[in-house]
C-alpha cells in the first residue's frame, strides 16, 4: 500500500494526524509518504493507494489551496480510480468550491459539489453519531465551517450530530472512495468498520491494530453517547 | 453614565461585597458567586468599578494558576494588601470576583494591586473593561478543543484582548514561538530560559512547524520542552527575542537570572522545566514593578507551590505522588509524562483523569480527541514497570499507549477509579504517581488516598 500524507506540519489539529499512524501501524506492506507543503506531492508522478489530509488552521487553507491546486486534474482522476481521498475537519473545506469568509470569496480545489461558509465566532461543537454501510460512526465535531451541499453524494447518515446544513440528516460527501467530513480526532481508530470498509476497498486485508481494544472501545463509545440524556450538544461555543 | 446604569452598578456592588462578606463568616471565602452576581446586575461592572493601583491579569494556557497563586502569596507575605481569584477561578464570575474584592462598598480601592487570573479566550471581552496595567503570558498550546480550538485562535483572541488596552506592560515568554509576538506595538519586558540540556526530542505533535512571517520551517537553536525555546527561521531569519530576563543556571535549589543590572539568584520553585519558566515570570514581573532582587529571593523562599496542585508522602519507602493535570490538555498531559520519564528509579503510575457523560456534568463531557495528542511515548521506558488507566477512556489511553510501543502487559484497565488501587503493585517499586483530572480532583485525591494506604500495608521498609 502507498499512502500518502499530505500537509503533516500544519494538518495536525485535534490529534487527526493519529489517524496516518493508525493506518502505518495496521498495514504491514506500506509506504508513507509525508510531503510538506513546500515539497512537491508524491501522488503528482506516482500512483497512490490513499491520501490523507487533517484539520488544519482556516488561516493555512489557502496555502493548502494553492499547494494542490496544480494537481486538481491529478486529483479527480485518483478519484475516478477509487483511490482514497480522506479529509478529515477543515481540510473538507479545500476540496469543495469555494470558501466564504467575511464576504471575501475563495475559490477551492472544486473536487467536489459543496461550498463552505464560516464564521469564525462561532463555533460548532458536537458529538457524533451516524451511519455508514450498515454500522455505526461516531465521532466529534468542531468547525467553524457551514458546508453546504451542492448536490453532492453525502457520506455519512446523521444520527445525532450536525448534518450539512442544507441537509442536516447527512454528513460529509463521498464519491467513490474519497470521503469529506467535517469528524475530527481519531476517526479511523475509532471507527473500525470505517477504516475496515476503506481497507478493503484497496485490497489489503490486514488485521486492524490492537482491534479487539479498538472495537471494544468504540462499542463503549457507541453505547454512551446514545444513552438517554447524553450531553452530546456543545453549539455555538466561542466569543 | 446613566441613571439606571449608575443603579445597575451600585445595586450589583453593594450585593457583590454582602455575599463576599458573608462567604467570610461561612468559610467560603474562595467561592466566585459574588463576581457572577455583580456581573449578572451590572454587564459592563468590570469596566464600572474602580480598579486598584495595578491590575495584574495573568494568562496563558499552562501555568497561569500557578504564577497567580504564588503572586498572591509574595504580595501577602511582603504585607501588601492584595486580591486575587487565586484558586483557578479564571472565568468572568472569578476575574469580576477579584476586582469586586479589591475595593469597598463606596467603590474606593482598599487594596494596592488585584491579581486577576483569566482564561485566555475571555480576553477579548475582559480586557476592554478590566484595562488590566501588566499582562503576564505564560505560553500558548493546543488544549481543550470544543473550548479554546487550537493555538491559533488562542493567540487572535488574546491579541484582540491586549490591543482594547489603552497603557499596558506585557510580561512575555520570549521562548514561546506562538506568543512572544503577540501586539507588537505595546511595552513588553521578555523573560526565557536557557538551554537547560535537555533531549531535543521530537514530539508527536509540535505547535511551530512554519514561520509565520515567510511560512517556511524555522529551526530551533533549543528547545527546553514541547515548542518552547528558542528558533530562527533559516530563509528569512526571524527568531526569538532578546531577553531581558534570562535564566542562565539552573541548579538544584536556586536558580540565576541575568538582567541589565547584573545576575542574582532566586530560590528555584518546583522541580519541572515549566516552573522554571514560572519563576522567570514572577521575577520579571516583579523586577518590572520595582521589587529588589533581594526582596524577590526573599518572598520566593517562602512561598510553597500550592497545594492543590501536587501532594506526595513517602511511606515505607516509596514515594507516592499525587499530581494534577488539566484534563483535555494534551500538551500538558505529555509535559507532567516526560517530566516522569526523567524521574530516576522504578516507576509505577496510576492515571485518574475521567470525565463523566451524564447531562448533569455540563460542559466537561468528555472529548476523546486530546487523548490521541498525548506523547504517551515518554512512558515507554524500562524504568516505568505499570501503568494503571482508570475511568471512561480507559481504553483510548490504553490504545495511544500500545501505539507508542507500550507493551500490553505493562497495562491494567479499569472504569472505575477506585479499583485501580487493587492493581498497584509495591515490589520493587520506588514511586507511584497519582495523575488525577484537575477539573475531578476528588476522584484523584480518593485513589491517592487508597495508594498511601495500601502502601503503608504492603511497600518495601
Amino acid at each position: 500500500m502507498v499512502f500518502e500524507v499530505l500537509f503533516p506540519e500544519f494538518c495536525t489539529m485535534y490529534a487527526d494526524s493519529i489517524n496516518a499512524r493508525y493506518i502505518e501501524q495496521t498495514v504491514k506492506d506500506i509506504k508513507v509518504i509525508r510531503t510538506k507543503n513546500t515539497e512537491r506531492p508524491y501522488f503528482a508522478d506516482h500512483d497512490v493507494d490513499m491520501i490523507y489530509v487533517g484539520a488544519m488552521p482556516e488561516i493555512r487553507q489557502k496555502l493548502a489551496i494553492e499547494r494542490l491546486r496544480p494537481f486538481r486534474g491529478r486529483l479527480i482522476e485518483l478519484t475516478l480510480r477509487g483511490r482514497i481521498i480522506l479529509a478529515t475537519g477543515s481540510a473538507m473545506d479545500i476540496f469543495g468550491k469555494y470558501i466564504k469568509l467575511n464576504g471575501e470569496v475563495t475559490e477551492a480545489l472544486g473536487l467536489f459539489d459543496y461550498h463552505v461558509e464560516q464564521d469564525l465566532t462561532k463555533r460548532r461543537n458536537s458529538m457524533f453519531v451516524g451511519e455508514f454501510g450498515g454500522h455505526n460512526i461516531v465521532g466529534y465535531q468542531a468547525t467553524f465551517s457551514k458546508i453546504v451541499s451542492d448536490g453532492e453524494r453525502p457520506a455519512f447518515n446523521t444520527v445525532i450530530g450536525h448534518g450539512n446544513v442544507n441537509d442536516e440528516t447527512h454528513e460529509g460527501f463521498m464519491r467513490n472512495n474519497a470521503i469529506m467530513t467535517s469528524l475530527i480526532g481519531p476517526l479511523l481508530v475509532m471507527n473500525p468498520h470505517l477504516t475496515r470498509h476503506l481497507l478493503d476497498q484497496i485490497g489489503v486485508s490486514d488485521k486492524l491494530a490492537f482491534e479487539e481494544d479498538v472495537i471494544a472501545s468504540y462499542e463503549y463509545r457507541l453505547q454512551q453517547l446514545t444513552a438517554e440524556g447524553a450531553h452530546v450538544d456543545f453549539n455555538n461555543h466561542g466569543v | 453614565m446613566s441613571v439606571l446604569s449608575k443603579a445597575k452598578f451600585w445595586t450589583g456592588l453593594w450585593a457583590g461585597r454582602f455575599f463576599i462578606w458573608y462567604f467570610g463568616l461561612t468559610g467560603q471565602r474562595k467561592d466566585d458567586r459574588p463576581g457572577y452576581l455583580a456581573r449578572r446586575i451590572d454587564s459592563t461592572f468590570m469596566k464600572d468599578v474602580a480598579k486598584a493601583k495595578y491590575v495584574v491579569a495573568v494568562c496563558g494556557t499552562n501555568g497561569k494558576t500557578g504564577i497567580t497563586s504564588i503572586l498572591a502569596s509574595m504580595y501577602d507575605l511582603a504585607g501588601r494588601k492584595w486580591a486575587s481569584n487565586n484558586w483557578g477561578a479564571n472565568d468572568f464570575s472569578g476575574e469580576a470576583w477579584a476586582l469586586l474584592d479589591s475595593v469597598n462598598i463606596f467603590n474606593k480601592p482598599t487594596k494596592e494591586v488585584t491579581i486577576v487570573e483569566g482564561d485566555e479566550i475571555d480576553t477579548k471581552l475582559v480586557y476592554p473593561e478590566m484595562q488590566p496595567n501588566y499582562v503576564i503570558i505564560t505560553n500558548i498550546a493546543r488544549d481543550s478543543i470544543f473550548r479554546n480550538a487550537y493555538p491559533e485562535y488562542v493567540r487572535d483572541h488574546m491579541e484582540s484582548g491586549i490591543n482594547s488596552i489603552k497603557d499596558v506592560t506585557l510580561i512575555l515568554n520570549g521562548d514561546d514561538p506562538i506568543s512572544f509576538d503577540i501586539s507588537p506595538e505595546k511595552k513588553r519586558v521578555y523573560y526565557g530560559v536557557c538551554d537547560m540540556g535537555y533531549p531535543q526530542n521530537t514530539y508527536g505533535i509540535n505547535e511551530f512547524t512554519i514561520c509565520p512571517k515567510c511560512g517556511s520551517e524555522p529551526e530551533y537553536i533549543y528547545r527546553n520542552y514541547r515548542h518552547i525555546g528558542r528558533f530562527k527561521c533559516p530563509k528569512c531569519g526571524y527568531g526569538s527575542p532578546e531577553i531581558d530576563y534570562l535564566v542562565t543556571e539552573v541548579r538544584d535549589n536556586d536558580i540565576v537570572i541575568k538582567e541589565k543590572e547584573g545576575s542574582f539568584s532566586y530560590p528555584r520553585i518546583g522541580e519541572e522545566v515549566h516552573n522554571v519558566y514560572n519563576t522567570a515570570a514572577i521575577v520579571a514581573y516583579m523586577r518590572t514593578v520595582g521589587f529588589s532582587p533581594e526582596e524577590i529571593s526573599d518572598l520566593l523562599s517562602k512561598v510553597e507551590l500550592p497545594k492543590n496542585r501536587m501532594m506526595k508522602g513517602t511511606v515505607n519507602g516509596i514515594e507516592v505522588l499525587c499530581e494534577t493535570i488539566k484534563s483535555q490538555n494534551s500538551t500538558a498531559t505529555s509535559v507532567m509524562y516526560e517530566a516522569i520519564s526523567r524521574e530516576e528509579g522504578e516507576k509505577e503510575i496510576v492515571m485518574v483523569m475521567d470525565e463523566e457523560f451524564s447531562k448533569e456534568e455540563g460542559p466537561l463531557c468528555e472529548v476523546g480527541t486530546y487523548i490521541y495528542d498525548i506523547d504517551y511515548e515518554f512512558l515507554n521506558d524500562e524504568h516505568i514497570k505499570k501503568i494503571i488507566l482508570a475511568g471512561d477512556r480507559c481504553l483510548d489511553h490504553k490504545i495511544r499507549a500500545m501505539m507508542a510501543g507500550i507493551p500490553e502487559e505493562k497495562m491494567v484497565v479499569t472504569r472505575k477509579n477506585l479499583d485501580a488501587v487493587q492493581y498497584v503493585d509495591v515490589e520493587g517499586i520506588d514511586k507511584i504517581y497519582v495523575l488525577r483530572n484537575y477539573f475531578k480532583q476528588t476522584n484523584g485525591t480518593k485513589v491517592y488516598e487508597e495508594v498511601l494506604k495500601k502502601v503503608a500495608q504492603g511497600g518495601k521498609k
